[in-house]
Order: C-alpha cells, then structure tokens, then sequence
C-alpha cells in the first residue's frame, strides 16, 4: 500500500508538472476536498482508490484528491483551490448559505459489514467505572474532549443533545480540541486526561475491530435505541456527508463526476477499498437548517439586538429637541396649576363661608322643625316669637298665625294666666323650671301630660329678652309610671315571695314575702347568691338540668327543699323566668315561691289515710290490693312463689266486748306490730279489719314444697308471737289471743287476687273448724270445696225464696218405743244441686251467715207445726227439738227474736226445745249462762246437742240452765262392743241422773244398743232403728200406727 | 436510554406540576383514549409518543392488532376514538356510534394492494381463486373495486378471513393464490417475491386513513386531541426534515429495516396541517365519504347511505382552535 501511495504520488507530480508545463494543456485539473474523517493517512490513503477510480472514468480530467482539517479546508476555500468538496451536512449548510452553491451533487453511503449506513450520529462515552457519569447532566463542569468545534458528529450533534434535554451544553473551558486523529479523543478519555468524549458513531467499534480498544473499558453516554442502526450513537441521526460543486467546477465536470461516484457498487474492490459501501442521490438535508437554528451556528448566530446606544446615536438630536420641548411644557402647566390654585383657594373659601352659613342656618332650623317636643320662643311681654310644628298642632294654627300673638289669644284665660305666671316666674328667678300641664291639643282634640321646660333667654349683655319652653309628651311615660308603682305593690304585698337577681346570680331585690318565707332579711341576701338558701337535698345534676330549662326554654317550674335562716328545711314550689330587655338578651332572673309545707303534709295525710290502716297504721286494703297486684305480677315475672297468709284472731270479739274497745284496739295494734317484727323487710302486713290481718309474702322460692314449709314455719313463728302475752294497759292486765291462720301460695297470675283471697279464707275456715289457733294450708283439693262452696251458696241463697228447703221430723222415742216428740231436722232440695245433705250445707250457711235467715224460717216452720201439733190431741203432747247454731245464739238480738217468733206462732213455748252444741255456749259461758235464762223463763227448754263430743269441762255443764243431754251418735254407735263407748255412755247416763237431766241416746239404730241403753237407764231414744227423719205429712201417718 | 430515563424521570417530576398548569383540564378528566393497529399513517402519532411529544397525562394511545380490534373497542366504548379509514367510520356510523373525523392521516395511493403470486399476470385470472381478505370495511371494499375491475363477480372467489397482524402467515400457511394486504407487509411479502396486481391509485381519493374521535368526546376532551394532533404534525415534519433519524426511530414498531421504513411511505399522501385543512373545509373528504358510503351501500357493506351529519370537525386545525 505504501509503495502504490508512493508510486501514485510521484505520478501525480509528474503529471502536474507536465500540466504545469503545457499552459494550454486540455487536461482540465479537479481538486477534489474531502474533510478528514479518521486519520490523516488513513484517509488519505482509501480516498486515493477514489481519486484513481475518477481519474479514469473522466479521461479528459485530472482528478486529485486533497485531505484537510477543518481550518485546511477553510484556508483551501478561501483560496478558491477546490473544485468539489465532501463534507458534512452542517458545513454543506453553512457553505451553502455563505456561497449559495448549488446544491448537493450525491449522498455518501458509508458501510458496516456490508450493510449500507445511511445516516451519521455522534457518541457520547466516558469510562466504564466512572459511576458518577451516566447521564448527561453528569457532565456539567466535566472535561470533555473532542476532535473540533466545527465538526458536526463529534461536537454539534452531543451539544444538540444536551439543548433537547435542556441542559446547559458544555463550557468552552470545559472542551478540548484535540483534533486528528480521533485516537487522540479515546486515549484522552482512557488516560483521564478528560472524563468524557464525543466521538462520530463507528470510530469505537472500529478501534475495537482493529483491536485498538477494549470496549469493557467504555461506556455510552445518553445511548439512542436504534437497533437499525450498527453503531453505538448517543445523538440524533442526521443525513450522510455529501459531495457538493464549488463555484469553480464546471457543470459538465459535475455531472460527470456524479454519474462516477453514483456507479461505484457496494461489496467491489474499489468500494471495499474505499471503504464506502458507494454513493446515493443527494438526501434530504433541510435538518441541518433546523439544527442550525437550535445550535444558533451561523447564519443563525447573529441576533441583531436594537441597543439604546444605537438609538441614541441615529435620534440624538430629535431627542434632545423633543426633551426639551417637553419639560418646556411641564415647566408651564407647573406653573399655570399653581396660580389657578391661589385663585380657587380664595374663591372656594368664600363660597365655603356662604355654604357653611346657609348650612347651620337649615341645621338650626331642621332642628327646631324635627324636634319631637313642642318647643317654643316668647318675650318678656309674654308675645310669641317662634315655635315649631309640634307647637303648632297646640294651638292649631301654623306658626305664622301664633307669632305676635299672646297665650291669650289662643287658650282660656285661667290658662293663659297660669302660663304667664310660671313665664314670670322663669324671668325673675333668672333659671329654668320644669313642670306638668295637662294640655288639649287643638288638632285633634287630645289631651297630653306636658312637661315644660322653661328657661330664660338672655341677649348679649345677659338680660333676660324672653322665654324659651320646651314641651315634652310624657302622658306614656306617667302611665308607665302608674303600672310600675301598681306593680311594685303587687309585688310588695304578695304573699308569694319575690326574689330577683341578674344573670351573674347575684340578688338585687326580694319582697317582704321573701323575709316571710326564708326567715331572711333584704339586707342579708342583697349582693349574694340564692345558694345560701340551699339544703343540699338537691345535687348537682338537678340544678344543672334547672338551669338548663332556664335557659332554653326561659322558664322552670318545680318542687325543691331550701333551708330557712334558722336551719329548718321545707319544701317550696319554685318557678323561675327570665326577664329581656328589647334586644331579647335575659338581663333578670325572676324566682318566685311559696312555701308549701302545708300542702306537703296533708298530702302525707292523705296518703296516709288512703293507703294505711289510721289504728295499726299497718297499710290497708286498699295499699295490699295494690302490693298484692305487684306481687302476682312480679311473681309471674320471676316464676317464684309467694304465700297470702290470712290471719284471724280467735276471741276478739269476747275481748273487746269484756274489756272495752280501747283495750280492743290497743291488742289490735300490738297484734300489728308484731305481725311486722314476725315477717321479712319486704313482706306486707295488713289489717283488713275487724281482727283480720293479711300477710304477703313476695318471692319466696321456686320449689312449692320448699316454700309450703317457710310459709309455715313463718306462720308458726308467728303463731308463738301472738300466744305470748300481751301487757295493753297500765293496770297489768294481761291478755292471751290466739290465732287462726289461713295460708295459700300463688305462683303467676293464673288466679285472680279475689281468687287467692277466696283460698285463703278456706284454709282459715279449715283452720277455725278445726278448732282454732291453729294453721291450715289451702290445697286444690280444698279449690273444689270452695267452688262447691260458692255453687252451694248460691244455691242456698235461692233456697230460701224458691221454697226449697223443708223440716223433717225424727220422732224421739221412750223406752216402749211411744213418740214423745221429735227432733226438726232441715232438709234442703236445691233445684240446681239436687238434695245437698244438711253436713254440707249447714257448716256453710253458717259460714256465710246464711243461717241467720235459714234459721228464722226453721224456727218459724218449727213453731208453725208445733202449733200445729198442739191442736191436734193425737201430738199434742209432742216435744218439739230445734237445732240452733252457734252462730244463731250469739246473735245480740237472737232472745228478742226468739220471743217473738213464739209469740207470732202462738205456741205454748214449754214444748219446745232448743238443741244447742257444747261450742254454742263456749265461747261465752257467762253470756251463753245469761240468754239461757232468759229463754228458759220463755218457758223454752235447752238440750245439748252432741253432748261428749266437745273439749268442755263438766263444770260448765253445772252452770248451764239445759234439762236434756242428747248423748251424741257416735258413742251409741259401737256399743255394747266398744268398751270405751260403752263406759262413756254409762257415765254421761249415770251423770245426767244425778244432776238430774234427762238423757236422748242419738243414732239408735239396733235392737242391742237399745237395749244397753235401756238397762243403763236411758229414757229417750232417737234413730233410724226406730225412725227416720219424715217430713210433716208423713208423721201424721207414723203417729197414727 | 439515559436521556428517555431522564425524561420518564423528569415526566414522573413534572406531572404534580402538569396538573397544577393550565392543563390542569387534562388530568381533571378521565384521559383521551385512541385506539389504533399498526399502519404508517398512524404510526406517526407513535412517533410523536416516542419522542414525547404527546402530553405525558390525559392522552393513551390504546395498541390494538387491527382495525376491527379497534373498531370493537370503540363499540365497546373502551375508547374515545380511533385511527380508522373512512370506510370504517362509515361502518361504525351505522352501528350507531357517533363518530367525527378530526384529522387526515394520509391518503393511500398505492400503499393498499391486491398482491398476487407471480403466476397470475391478469385479473381475469382471479376467477376461481382463493383470495385472502380482512374481515374489515377496507378489505371489503378493496375486493369490490378489484372484482369491479375484474369484471368478476363475488362468487368467483374463495374469500379466506384473514386477520390484520398476520397477513404473513396467512399467505403462507393458507395457500392463498391473492392477498389484499396494506403496508408495512406488502413491501415483506414483494420482497418474498409476490406481485402487485391492484393497488389504491387505482381507486384514487377513496381510502382516507383519518382519526375518528366520538362527537360528544371532541368538545369535552379538546386539549388531549389537539395536543395529539399537534404531535402527529411535529412528527411528520420529522419524517420529512430527517427521514434518516425518524425512519430509525420508527423501524421497531414498523418492524421494519430502517431503509425500508421510507419506502412503506412510498404510497402514503402525508397531507400536512393546511392540507388537512382544505380536506376537510372544501368538502373533498365530504364528497369522498359520499362516494364510499354509496360503493359501500351497493356492496352491501351498508344498509343505508350515511347522513354524512356532523361526520367533519374542523375543532384541532387552525382557524378553529
């Protein structure tokens, strides 16, 4: 290669000497520039292949080839040495503007490989291990080498990089040229020389090829994603270099040339040689316009900039003209504004002066004309001077028509004169006064409370010239004073007491009523607040919620219990407004009360009275009926038993007839206490009334049985407090009760309370049969009985009316079977129940009372067939027996009544008998001893029913008036056989002999029992052995067989 | 790869600040979205996005695989609008979208083609051949201006259903005798040696590649438009100062040497922004879709002649901003 370059430029001397030498040589020389790309010798060694390759296709030209560096090719331009020149699109561009040359001729097409790289593109690279550069902005105040300002790959092309991602493109002192070749650029960059490098696209990879270059050792700065394009690239992709004709090349060389460069083939010896995969038609290069606008490069780097300098320089004598005439100017209108306003100052003052009159003048006289007041202006002689409206509408007439004129022209004279009287006054006094005229006002006839003013008018010496008054409408104002003082008495004199304070809650007034109420004086609480009368039986949250209400609904109403001045506590009925003024901001607090202990107390009176017994104090019926409903309910709720425990005092009525009702109610107070020391907290005691107390208890367990045993143990306990004794009077006197109790549980709300008391009352009739002071359970057993009961007593109650009772009659018979009389036994057919047996219905009616009625009429029927019986000398020797109940007898009037039934049924009342039980007489002996004696001087005999079937003692039987014992049925019954029978059958009849009372064997019913009785001396006989019971008609035929 | 991670960074910086700007309108409302498949007329708008061109919030170019994905998510109202040719708007029209063309991509003259294998030198020789065809407007229309052409009628030709991204392997693998395909691939398969029989110059001013935007989304979504209209001019202007840069940049997406990238555009009229202009104000792409929709209605691609109402909006060219 050397030697062909060697050889090659000896020739091309040798032919330039020949065309030297022939001046008018036809060989036409070309010269041909081509800017460096790689190195000098590289280049200009490849480009040689080119220069011989035209050489031969334009025969008739002499082609050379001349490589330069940026400023040769400069130099060789401005010389005008070259015909072509291939260069880069930038400096084509810049060549183009400066020389208008025409055009591009054709397009390289470098190679890679042996594909076609139709674009160029510049690279940005650094070292690999510099971490601190990756990305453009790294490079700031980096130095960074490269081959030349005016090359377009290598420099141009990066700086347009940093301006597009507007960054500030690297400093002048910051690059280094280093120029050819580029070599030079990568060793700077490896030997840190320079920390950067920009370098055209392909020299890397070309290094690396030669094996110049480890790559490892590089990195690529801002690298483009252009997998087309073969070479690393960090720019834009621009349009190849191109081949351009200068001024100097002919037209017909141009196309010669072009037409060579165009036919080079790709992949040829020469092309392979050159290095270039050939020549294209020119591209398109209007990019290198807008790059040089983006890059300001000339002809786009000249702004012209219009500087002051160079206005001043072209306009200087217009300026100076034009500032002059200008402050000419100002200066004038300075001095024109300055007089005018001396003129206008003055002329203004004197119109201010005329304004400022006329002003007060209309101020003084809208003043006088709006006043609301009547006001008015006399002399001293009393003529007026001047008024305003409002005097006007006094007298009626407008003001021209007052002035001049005198009072007395207008008003009364006793007016008039009163007016000039106070005017005088006024004058000689030499002051004001003030008084209250009641005036008619002409205009529409009103009548006003006026308060005048009236004051001297002095002149400048200070004598008096004339009146001036003033008149104010306070007819509205007296009125509101009038209402204030009737109010302020009101409040004076109310008994309800009156307590203001103001919204801080200090008090500023009260009314005597207060110092009533409190105890306190109005001295005492002025200027402190209502808490002095608290008495802490309110606590905090009640206040709070008061006030409260207060304040949003600007009132409160309530109970509440204050302390006195002396320490006592009372309730009061508070109520507490708010007083507003016209803005509606509370200005007052207005509390008023009264003191209502009174009402208080009857209220405790009354419920006292309502719900408690006034004796025991024990609650009443009523209160139990009420705890009784809460304890079904609550009884319900928790499904736990309660018991009702009714409670009846055996011998009361004994007691308070013997000892009195004082000593009556003073037991039956004690019986409630305790009553209330036997039961638990939460137990009721109540006293119904009469000797009748109830006692509920609530929630005593879930298990009956469990319960059924408390219950009882409660009842014994109680029980065994009554039976102590009782001390009730100062005299010592000891008394003894006992009691028969009633007890029935109850479990929810299935049996009403009538229902339970029902129950109960059962148990305690149990318990009474049974003999009293003792405790008796209700049991659903016993629910039957009552319901029979009721069925029964229903019935009995028609009985009487519809006729369904009737007497039987058993004949009582002597030792020969004769009838010597007979016992009347009742007998009941109830058209609903059927025949009820007397055992049923008996104990019952007496029970319910019944028998009193049942009674009276067995009595009179008895009388009745007595009567008739007497009348009839078949029975007329018959004796008559009546059962009387116990009940019966003890009737207070049961002796009159008595009486009377013999007396109406006119019987011989010494064949009746009266059959009473041992429990008849019991109760009372002395009392029982008295009546007895009373009806046996009736002539009525008494018999004693049952007799040995009581707990008396034998001592009673001496005391009582009774002729007969009927020995009771069930001694008769087991004898002779019952040894124990038998031997209280001989007694009752070996007693009766000796006292001297005769004796009915009951319930004979065989011929042994006869006979026992008859051998043991029994005289009267009675039983079915001989009849039974036969109603009335029936004995007639029994008599006659 | 730095400096576009700069500006991802940059873009990722600005957005708080984007949104606080008088663009403050393009992140209130739910972004633009466009549809389009790949084609060069459209890929300038891709070019624009690459570039960054395109305003970084408020704007998706939605990717589809052909014209018939995006016309479906149009229907589906997935997106706003689409990059789709006149006869396919016609078609979406009908289907009761209401559609406006806003912009002109390009005009095909020459870029869709009926290629052929090298045996077939006439279109008489068509008869009875196995032709493949999209399932699409275009497709349909190409045909019937081919067969128009050929004298042919419909039934003598075996239709075989092609899909857009696979006109390739369609040709290869189905035996097909004729393609009507569209660049990028019809310069591949000329390179395999298929022969161009019937292209668009032959049906001069009836395919428009245009971008078709939801009537009632114009008004609403204005800025996001325009700003993608700007982007397509900036990147067409690209295109034609420095085809060597924007040719590379373009040839991944294209798929495409970097050389051969200019040639897809060989048959492609880019009109610029006054060009558009004139096209849309002086009633020429009126009278054009005018002319499609009765081709369309006699192929029976129509059921009826479109109103051709409100199918214009001049809103992103200047003297309508």
């Amino acid at each position: 290669m050397l030697r062909t370059r060697y050889c090659l430029t000896i020739f091309t001397l040798f032919l330039f000497l020949l065309s030297w030498r022939n001046a008018a040589a036809d060989v036409e020389v070309l010269t041909i520039g081509i800017l460096a790309q790689r190195s000098f010798e590289e280049d200009v060694a490849r480009w040689q292949y080119l220069a011989d390759y035209i050489n031969e296709e334009l025969p008739e030209r002499f082609v050379q080839i001349q490589v330069f560096d940026y400023p040769g090719v400069e130099r060789a331009l401005q010389q005008h040495k070259l015909d072509f020149l291939l260069t880069h699109p930038m400096h084509y561009f810049l060549l183009q503007k400066r020389m208008a040359l025409s055009g591009s001729l054709a397009t390289l097409v470098d190679q890679a490989g042996e594909k076609p790289v139709n674009a160029i593109g510049g690279v940005i690279f650094t070292l690999a291990d510099r971490e601190d550069l990756s990305q453009l902005g790294d490079l700031d105040d980096q130095v960074i080498a490269s081959y030349c300002m005016n090359c377009m790959e290598g420099y141009q092309l990066p700086v347009e990089m940093f301006l597009d991602a507007d960054l500030e493109p690297p400093a002048k002192k910051n690059m280094r040229f280093l120029g050819l070749p580029r070599d030079k650029i990568v060793d700077a960059v490896l030997t840190g020389s320079a920390d950067a490098g920009f370098l055209r696209a392909g020299v890397l990879e070309r290094m690396v090829e030669a094996g110049r270059l480890d790559i490892s050792k590089i990195k690529i700065i801002n690298r483009q994603d252009l997998p087309d394009f073969p070479y690393a690239v960090s720019t834009r992709l621009y349009p190849q270099w191109t081949m351009v004709a200068l001024h100097g090349a002919s037209s017909v060389a141009a196309r010669r040339l072009v037409a060579a460069l165009l036919n080079i083939e790709n992949n040829t010896i020469l092309s392979r040689a050159i290095d270039i995969y050939g020549f294209t038609i020119p591209a398109n290069y209007t990019s290198a316009d807008t790059l040089a606008r983006k890059l300001q490069l000339p002809p786009y780097d000249i702004i012209k900039k219009v500087t002051l300098t160079e206005v001043w320089a072209s306009y200087r004598w217009v300026i100076i003209l034009a500032l002059v005439a200008i402050s000419l100017i100002l200066f004038l209108m300075i001095g024109l504004f300055f007089s005018h306003r001396k003129v206008r100052t003055a002329q203004q003052f004197g119109e201010e002066q005329h304004q400022a009159l006329n002003r007060s003048y209309a101020h003084l006289r809208t003043l006088i004309e709006t006043i609301p007041d009547l006001v008015w202006l006399k002399n001293t002689k009393g003529v007026f001077l001047l008024c305003n409206p409002q005097f006007e509408k006094l007298f009626g007439v407008p003001e021209a028509e007052i002035i001049g004129k005198t009072d007395y022209d207008f008003v009364e004279k006793e007016l008039a004169d009163f007016f000039r009287q106070k005017d005088q006054a006024v004058i000689e006094a030499g002051q004001s006064c003030i008084n209250d005229e009641w005036v008619t006002f002409a205009d529409d006839g009103r009548r006003v409370l006026l308060e005048t003013i009236k004051t001297p008018m002095r002149d400048a010496a200070g004598q008096v010239i004339g009146v001036l008054g003033i008149g104010r409408d306070i007819t509205q104002r007296r009125l509101n004073e009038d209402k204030l003082r009737f109010y302020a008495r009101v409040v004076e004199s109310a008994a309800e007491a009156f307590m203001v304070t103001d919204t801080d809650g200090i008090i500023v007034s009260v009314n005597p009523a207060f110092t009533v109420i409190t105890g306190y004086s109005e001295q005492d609480v002025i200027g402190k607040t209502p808490s002095i009368l608290n008495s802490g039986r309110q606590d905090r949250a009640f206040y709070q919620k008061m006030w409260s209400a207060v304040k949003q609904q600007g009132s409160w109403g309530g109970e509440i219990w204050d302390r006195r001045k002396n320490g006592e506590i009372y309730p009061k009925w508070l109520s507490i407004t708010t007083v507003q003024d016209e803005t509606n901001e509370t200005t007052h607090y207005v509390a008023g009360f009264s003191d209502i202990t009174d009402r208080k107390d009857s209220e405790q009176q009354i419920h006292s009275l309502a719900f408690f017994d006034p004796l025991t104090n024990l609650p009443n019926r009523r209160l139990l009926m009420d705890r009784f409903e809460h304890a079904l309910h609550v009884s319900n709720r928790n499904q736990k038993y309660g018991a009702l425990l009714l409670l009846d005092l055996d011998n009361f009525k004994t007691l308070n007839d013997t000892e009195g009702h004082v000593v009556g109610d003073h037991l039956l107070i004690e019986v409630g206490k305790r009553l209330l020391d036997s039961v638990r907290e939460g137990d009721t005691v109540s006293r119904l009334g009469g000797d009748e107390f109830v006692v509920l208890f609530e929630e005593m367990g879930s298990d009956e049985s469990v319960v059924a045993s408390q219950v009882e143990a409660l009842a014994e306990k109680i029980c065994s407090q009554l039976a102590r004794p009782f001390v009730l009077d100062d005299d010592n006197c000891v008394y003894q009760t006992t009691a028969s109790i009633g007890l029935t549980l109850f479990m929810g709300q299935d049996i009403s309370i009538s229902g339970l008391l029902k129950q109960a009352d059962l148990a305690l009739y149990q318990a009474k049969d049974a003999g009293r002071d003792t405790i008796r359970f209700f049991n659903p057993a016993m629910q039957e009985d009552i319901e029979t009961r009721t069925t029964m007593e229903n019935a009995m109650r028609h009985g009487l009316a519809e006729d369904e009772f009737s007497l039987h009659y058993q004949p009582v018979v002597d030792f020969s079977g004769r009838c010597i009389g007979a016992e009347a036994l009742l007998r009941w057919t109830s058209h609903s129940l059927g025949v009820v047996s007397p055992v049923d219905f008996i104990p019952l009616a007496e029970n319910t009372g019944q028998i009193i009625p049942i009674g009276d009429w067995v009595l009179k029927t008895a009388c009745a067939q007595l009567k008739l019986w007497q009348s009839n000398p078949v029975t007329s020797h018959l004796t008559l027996a009546v059962n009387i109940s116990a009940n019966q007898f003890r009737q207070s009037n049961f002796v009159a009544w008595l009486k009377q039934a013999i007396s109406e049924s006119g019987i011989d009342p010494g064949q009746l008998k009266i059959e009473l039980t041992e429990s008849a007489v019991l109760y009372d002996v002395e009392e029982a001893v008295a009546r007895m004696e009373s009806i046996r001087a009736m002539g009525v005999s008494f018999s004693l029913d049952d007799f040995g079937t009581g707990y008396s003692s034998l001592s009673y039987l001496k005391k009582l008036p009774v002729e007969q014992v009927k020995i009771d049925r069930s001694f008769v019954m087991d004898i002779p056989a019952d040894e124990n029978d038998a031997a209280i059958v001989r007694a009752i009849l070996s007693m009766s002999e000796s006292l001297g009372l005769s004796v009915v064997a009951e319930g004979v019913e065989t011929d042994q029992q006869f006979a026992y009785l008859t051998q043991y001396g029994c005289t009267c006989f009675q039983g079915y052995f001989f009849s039974r019971p036969i109603p009335a008609n029936e004995f007639m035929a029994y008599m006659a067989s | 790869m730095n400096l576009t991670r700069r500006r991802l960074l940059l873009s990722i910086a600005g957005f708080p600040v984007l949104s606080s700007l008088a663009s403050c309108e393009l992140s209130a409302t739910p972004p633009l979205i466009i549809s389009s498949h790949i084609w060069p007329g459209y890929e300038l708008m891709f070019l624009a996005r690459q570039e960054n061109w395109l305003p970084a919030t408020g704007l998706t170019l939605n990717e589809t695989s052909s014209a018939t994905a995006s016309m479906n998510a149009l229907v589906a109202g997935e997106v706003d609008g689409a990059a789709l040719t006149l006869d396919e708007v016609l078609r979406a029209r009908a289907k009761g979208i209401q559609l406006s063309i806003v912009l002109v991509f390009d005009v095909s003259a020459g870029a869709d083609v009926v290629l052929v294998r090298p045996d077939i030198q006439t279109l008489a020789e068509l008869e009875g051949k196995r032709i493949g065809v999209e399932q699409s407007a275009l497709g349909a229309l190409m045909l019937h201006k081919l067969l128009a052409k050929a004298g042919l009628p419909i039934s003598s030709v075996t239709q075989v259903a092609i899909t857009g991204d696979a006109h390739q392997n369609f040709w290869h693998d189905e035996q097909l005798d004729a393609i009507i395909t569209y660049e990028p691939t019809s310069t591949r398969l000329e390179a395999e040696g298929a022969r161009r029989i019937f292209d668009s110059r032959d049906i001069p001013d009836t395919i428009f590649d245009v971008l078709a935007v939801k009537s009632d989304v114009i008004s609403e979504k204005k800025q996001a438009l325009c700003a993608l209209v700007d982007g397509h001019f900036k990147a067409r202007k690209q295109l034609h100062h420095n085809p060597q840069d924007a040719s590379h940049r373009m040839a991944g997406r294209l798929n495409l040497a970097a050389d051969d990238v200019l040639n897809a555009y060989r048959g492609l009229q880019l009109p610029d922004i006054y060009a558009n202009h004139r096209l849309l104000t002086d009633g020429q792409l009126l009278s054009a879709a005018k002319n499609v929709s009765q081709v369309m209605v006699e192929a029976g691609l129509l059921s009826k002649n479109d109103s051709l109402a409100d199918l214009i909006r001049t809103d992103c060219l200047p003297g309508h901003a």
